[in-house]
């Protein structure tokens, strides 16, 4: 039993073939977390590129120029794909051009509801087409059609080979800040305040507020941070949307020197107040 | 000794202009910045001398997917032979690539990217300099400014409002510079005078 789940394993990752039109600067491939699909359950799904060196893709917010990844599903009946998580991004400077994204390899993940009622023993097949942009100092649009078919069981079993992936994914993807956010706007912008408990900023020397919509903040801007024990304020410049109450975003902290390694990344939503 | 004060001063001018393109672009309602561009044809385009006529300008880049969606597709040359037609627009496709960069032309070969792609630019102006690119603070191509016959910068930004190079999406997109267009031409504010520019970054000398 357990060969054949070995088998359905290794046939779930050789089924990620590369794209139709794929350009050789980068590799993409759909990755099961499950050897076996449950009815009623969830199927951990990973797209994953792997970048040459010199190249980049972009974050949901690309920034100032470039594209975010677009995907079309193709599921059976039934079957629904969860919002794509995002890893935290990197900024890449081009003169006054500021984007956010990714070099070297990133993993996005997502999830696919299992009809309750998918037959034990057939196959669940999914399909997306990815559309991706990829830079260095020019640009090439990607495209890829990848699939996948996952063995269908009672119970669900892992992808024993391919549980460092996503362990490793899963640590990219920002989790939901612990302090109270709030916003306001500022003569140049927005002004976003993060509180804590005593010592919720200590170790913290930086940070960097990664705006989830395009244009609302100026994304090649310089945002000064403000660092207490228990406070973080970023003033963020404005960019050419206007700021309507309302901020997403994910917020990056660097470590002040001296300190331990970086507190990492969270994500936050904040209001103004009386909006 | 006033020639080199000069010289010194016009250098000095173009040391300053990619660092005030970060923060200095220009604001729609006022008047658009001015420039001297040399065109592909060989001449010499002076935007002031355009007053009295609705002037398009166009970024581009030939080798830029984004803008490859648009010729490749055939949806920038159909708005440019229209927006000519139904508006009378002067439409200006400017290149600010820079030497050795993705999209640089030559004079011979920026008239021959036009015949091959049967478009319809009145001028394309060459600025390998990024000068008026930087004054203008173009950043994608294509990024798309309008200036009314009073020389009033009255568009600026994303051609429609489908930011992806992909060619499925042109049709159903809404195109900003045509809209804009037209507001102006009922003599109405224009609806959407700043739109979100998509595109390749410009191909700038840094």
């Amino acid at each position: 039993m357990k060969a054949t789940f070995l088998k359905a394993a290794i046939v779930a990752l050789a089924a990620a073939a590369p794209a139709a039109q794929a350009a050789p600067e980068v590799a993409t491939r759909l990755v099961s977390a499950l050897a076996a699909v449950a009815p009623g359950g969830t199927l951990d799904l990973a797209i994953e590129q792997t970048l040459a060196p010199g190249w980049h893709t972009y974050w949901r917010n690309p920034g100032d120029s470039g594209e975010a990844l677009s995907m079309e599903w193709k599921l059976p009946a039934g079957a629904e794909a969860a919002a794509l998580a995002w890893p935290v991004p990197a900024r890449f400077a081009t003169g006054p051009v500021m984007t956010y994204g990714y070099k070297g390899k990133v993993t996005f993940l997502t999830g696919v509801s299992v009809p309750s009622d998918w037959p034990v023993g057939r196959p669940f097949e999914v399909a997306v087409d990815i559309y991706a942009l990829i830079c260095s100092d020019i640009c090439i649009p990607v495209e890829a059609s990848l699939t996948l078919a996952v063995p269908t069981a009672a119970k669900a079993e892992p992808a024993e080979a391919v549980v460092p992936l996503f362990v490793l994914a899963r640590r990219q993807i920002p989790g939901e800040c612990p302090w109270q956010p709030s916003v306001r706007s500022t003569e140049g912008g927005m002004r976003l305040q993060l509180a804590g408990g005593a010592g919720a900023f200590a170790g913290v020397g930086n940070a960097y507020f990664f705006a989830e919509t395009w244009g609302v903040v100026k994304h090649a801007g310089v945002q000064n941070a403000e660092v207490t024990d228990r406070t973080l304020v970023l003033d963020l410049p404005g960019g050419q949307v206007p700021f309507g109450g309302e901020l997403s975003g994910v917020v990056s902290l660097r470590a002040a020197s001296g300190a331990n390694p970086t507190p990492g990344a969270c994500r936050i939503e904040a209001r103004a107040l009386g909006q | 000794m006033l020639k080199i004060v000069k010289k010194m001063m016009v250098l000095a001018l173009a040391l300053a202009a990619p660092l005030a393109a970060a923060s200095a672009a220009p604001q729609v309602g006022q008047p658009a910045p001015l420039f001297t561009g040399v065109t592909a044809a060989g001449g010499s385009l002076d935007l002031a001398a355009l007053k009295g006529k609705t002037v398009v300008l166009e970024w581009t880049n030939k080798d830029c997917p984004y803008v490859g969606k648009h010729y490749g597709t055939g949806n920038m040359q159909k708005l440019q032979k229209r927006m000519k037609s139904q508006h009378a627009v002067t439409w200006i496709s400017i290149i600010s690539s820079a030497p050795g960069r993705q999209g640089y032309l030559e004079p011979d070969e920026a008239l021959a990217n036009v015949k091959e792609t049967d478009a319809a630019p009145d001028h394309v102006v060459l600025d390998p300099k990024g000068i008026i690119g930087q004054a203008y603070g173009a950043v994608t191509t294509p990024h798309m400014y309008i200036i009314d016959a009073k020389g009033v910068l009255r568009f600026m930004g994303g051609i429609d409002d489908k930011p992806t190079a992909n060619w499925r999406s042109v049709e159903g997109a809404h195109n900003h510079v045509e809209a804009a267009l037209a507001d102006l031409a009922a003599g109405r504010a224009v609806k959407e005078p700043m739109t979100r520019p998509y595109g390749c970054t410009v191909k700038y000398a840094y």
